[in-house]
């Protein structure tokens, strides 16, 4: 046997670093099969063997897509789940089942395409630079001095004063729809001094696409059991807490995070205040989220849900509900309005749904065309708070450190189908 | 010892406690695996990288991409021939090991920085530059809290400051000593918490560009780093090769692999620092502290 059929021998059983490309409705999916046997999800996709395009995409994704598939690094082998836009790369299987088939799915695409079964794919795109070289100005690239123009359709760095008042270089870079640091669909245009945002525009372009409604979509219209709501809200916030431990590198309790989201019950508020006292203890307050994107009071928060809750406003829809009342809701709030007070208010959010489902017994809440879903209040035919969380980025995030600018995206809890398509996140 | 029979202990030093070093972050990091796939986890995953190919980027300083990977070995294996591994070296130690080894240390901050500078991309460069901000802040404790160990010891030799710690070891003689070469070390080895030139909100950082035979040669590279910042933390702490019972070596093995372990534990518990709050940390907390180790330990030499 050589060297090469004995690599392939030991590398078709391991473990299977897969790139995600999420689209609507398959946000929870993700977060089983992050833990799934054999499967490792990757945050760049140079390290990633398979491409798995999971959920529903508009057209305008087909670009970024093929990219982000061509910068893989090979062997490399496209998986589709559950998703429908066949002008998306083309893909291998794509079943529509549950974590484990899937997770089978792409360990035996990966084993037949390491050891030569089926062939790897071609790039989608042809290598050839964006623009070509037109060499205008003294040094060829367009611009003036020796900074600025876009040779080969790749803007320059020019000179800006920084914080310091100093001239430095800044680079203006697009980052997204599919950075790992970033809720899926979401890209900046960021202009870069060394690594601080000196200027941040949304890319407004829409590239994920609504997955079928949720249970506060149904709320909107039809008054819904409280248990329902409440335990579908508990699982939202564990995983978008185990979104924050990943980011963090809190890896073991991102883990724990996303299996208690899986198999949580009504009642079970010591899980997740045990949960919550070991984020403490790792750390994550101290290191990494104290103090990090404050809020400033001037920003009209009415309607944001936690984001406002964890900026001292007392605002929730469920308050003035007949059906809360009676099981004695009462809104939690938190002071401060940094990083950490928001992961603290979910975390106490997250604690109180559970308790509150169950408590719920039969009532059912809203169907008045207004709910308060995970990520604030959403109102029958309008656009939710994410949209308006969208629109305040250029102005919040300027002057940050780009870690600090990930840390306050992230814990703002954007969910890009819903700025594009007014409906509560599921 | 022939200087052929230095480079075998070392290489071998090296690859085991890489191995180790594997072995343990997977069992505490990974997600649902069992303990005999953890032990075959590192050798299918270095097969799978040696099969990827190496992709390249618009435009790279090539050269410099390939040689940050042998840069951070090579400055891995120097730091480590300084520290005997067996027990006294017949031969006689390198007469100034210890600033052999601060030196090669402090040299990472280029493989590193060069390694991010290289593919000529936005989020890698950011991991260089925030590597460049914390080993300015931790350089002063991290070699400070080294050398204070040669001033009981009245020697740099790293041989002869085992050696002096036949009685009790400089753990207990400088307390503060190990706790700040610990938090020093992982940062220079960026290793969780401190591994903010790879963090996961830079996509990989330093890495994100990198793939295949690189990558592999990069990870098992700044894997050996932390075996010799672990061999050298148990050397001048713990009494190196000294122990009863079990032969010198064995003793090496196992205090560096205790320090190992317990560098994978905190790297996978704990949450990433922020650059800013690091820099603080280092400037604020570490450098005092170091100077404290210094003087209480000159006093007590006195």
């Amino acid at each position: 046997m050589g060297l090469k059929a004995r690599l392939v021998h030991l590398a078709r059983t391991g473990e299977v670093p897969v790139f995600a490309v999420v689209g609507g409705g398959y946000r929870s999916a993700m977060h089983q099969l992050r833990h799934a046997d054999g499967i490792r999800i990757v945050t760049s996709p140079r390290h990633a063997s398979v491409l798995l395009i999971a959920g529903t995409f508009t057209e305008a994704a087909t670009e970024t897509v093929n990219r982000v598939h061509d910068q893989m690094a090979g062997p490399r082998v496209t998986v589709g789940w559950g998703h429908r836009e066949p002008m998306l790369a083309p893909t291998r299987a794509n079943p529509a089942g549950d974590t484990s088939e899937i997770a089978a799915v792409i360990r035996r695409q990966f084993h037949d395409v390491v050891t030569g079964a089926i062939q790897p794919e071609p790039p989608l795109l042809p290598d050839v630079d964006p623009v070509e070289w037109r060499g205008v100005g003294p040094y060829g690239h367009g611009g003036t001095g020796m900074t600025g123009g876009t040779p080969y359709g790749r803007p320059l760095a020019l000179r800006a004063p920084d914080r310091d008042g100093l001239e430095l270089d800044q680079v203006p870079v697009t980052i997204g729809p599919w950075f790992a640091g970033f809720p899926p669909g979401l890209a900046l245009r960021v202009s870069l001094q060394g690594d601080v945002a000196q200027a941040v525009e949304v890319v407004t372009t829409s590239v994920v696409s609504s997955g079928p409604p949720g249970v506060f979509t149904r709320a909107l219209h039809e008054p819904t059991p409280i248990r329902d709501l409440e335990m579908a809200r508990a699982r939202h916030h564990l995983e978008w807490m185990a979104d924050t431990l990943l980011i963090a590198g809190a890896d073991r309790l991102s883990l724990r995070a996303d299996r208690l989201a899986e198999t949580i019950q009504p009642g079970d508020v010591e899980h997740v205040t045990r949960l919550t006292a070991a984020a403490r203890r790792s750390l994550l307050r101290l290191m990494t989220l104290r103090g990090v994107g404050v809020l400033s009071a001037d920003i009209d928060m009415v309607g944001l849900g936690p984001v406002a809750r964890a900026a001292g406003f007392s605002d929730d829809r469920r308050t003035p509900e007949p059906a809360y009342r009676d099981i004695g809701f009462q809104p939690v709030t938190h002071d401060v309005g940094d990083a950490w007070a928001r992961f603290a208010q979910r975390a106490a959010e997250a604690a109180q749904a559970v308790d509150l489902a169950a408590r719920a017994g039969s009532h059912r809440a809203f169907g008045s065309g207004e709910v308060e879903a995970p990520d604030g209040h959403h109102q029958a035919g309008e656009t939710g708070p994410a949209d308006r969380l969208t629109s305040m980025l250029d102005a919040v995030l300027p002057g940050m450190e780009w870690g600090d600018l990930v840390t306050t995206v992230q814990s703002l809890d954007i969910d890009m189908e819903s700025v594009f398509f007014g409906r509560p996140p599921t | 010892m022939t200087t052929l029979g230095i480079g075998i202990q070392v290489a071998a030093m090296l690859v085991g406690g890489a191995y180790v070093l594997a072995v343990a972050d997977r069992l505490i990091g990974g997600s649902g695996s069992n303990v005999r796939s953890a032990f075959s986890y590192p050798v299918k995953r270095l097969s799978f990288l040696m099969l990827q190919p190496v992709t390249t980027t618009e435009r790279p300083d090539l050269a410099a991409w390939i040689l940050a990977p042998s840069l951070l070995l090579g400055l891995a294996a120097v730091g480590a021939v300084s520290i005997p591994i067996g027990g006294p070296s017949p031969g006689g130690d390198i007469p100034a090991g210890l600033v052999l080894f601060g030196a090669a240390m402090l040299i990472v901050l280029v493989a590193v920085f060069i390694f991010g500078w290289a593919p000529n991309s936005v989020l890698p460069m950011i991991g260089g530059y925030r590597f460049a901000a914390m080993v300015l802040s931790i350089g002063i404790p991290f070699s400070l809290v080294v050398l204070t160990t040669a001033i009981p010891a009245e020697s740099l030799s790293v041989g002869t400051i085992v050696e002096s710690q036949s009685s009790l070891w400089y753990l207990l003689v400088q307390p503060l000593g190990l706790p700040i070469y610990l938090i020093t070390a992982a940062a220079i080895a960026f290793w969780g918490p401190f591994d903010l030139p790879e963090g996961t909100d830079l996509a990989g950082g330093i890495v994100a560009e990198a793939s295949g035979a690189r990558l592999a040669m990069w990870r098992f590279a700044r894997a050996a780093l932390m075996v010799t910042l672990s061999l050298m933390g148990a050397a001048v702490f713990l009494g190196g090769y000294l122990g009863p019972v079990l032969p010198g070596w064995l003793w090496t093995v196992i205090k560096t692999a205790v320090l190992l372990i317990l560098l994978a534990l905190t790297g996978r518990t704990m949450a990433r620092i922020r650059v800013q709050r690091f820099v603080w940390f280092g400037w604020v907390v570490l450098l005092p502290l170091a100077l404290v180790d210094v003087f209480v330990s000159g006093w007590v030499a006195l």
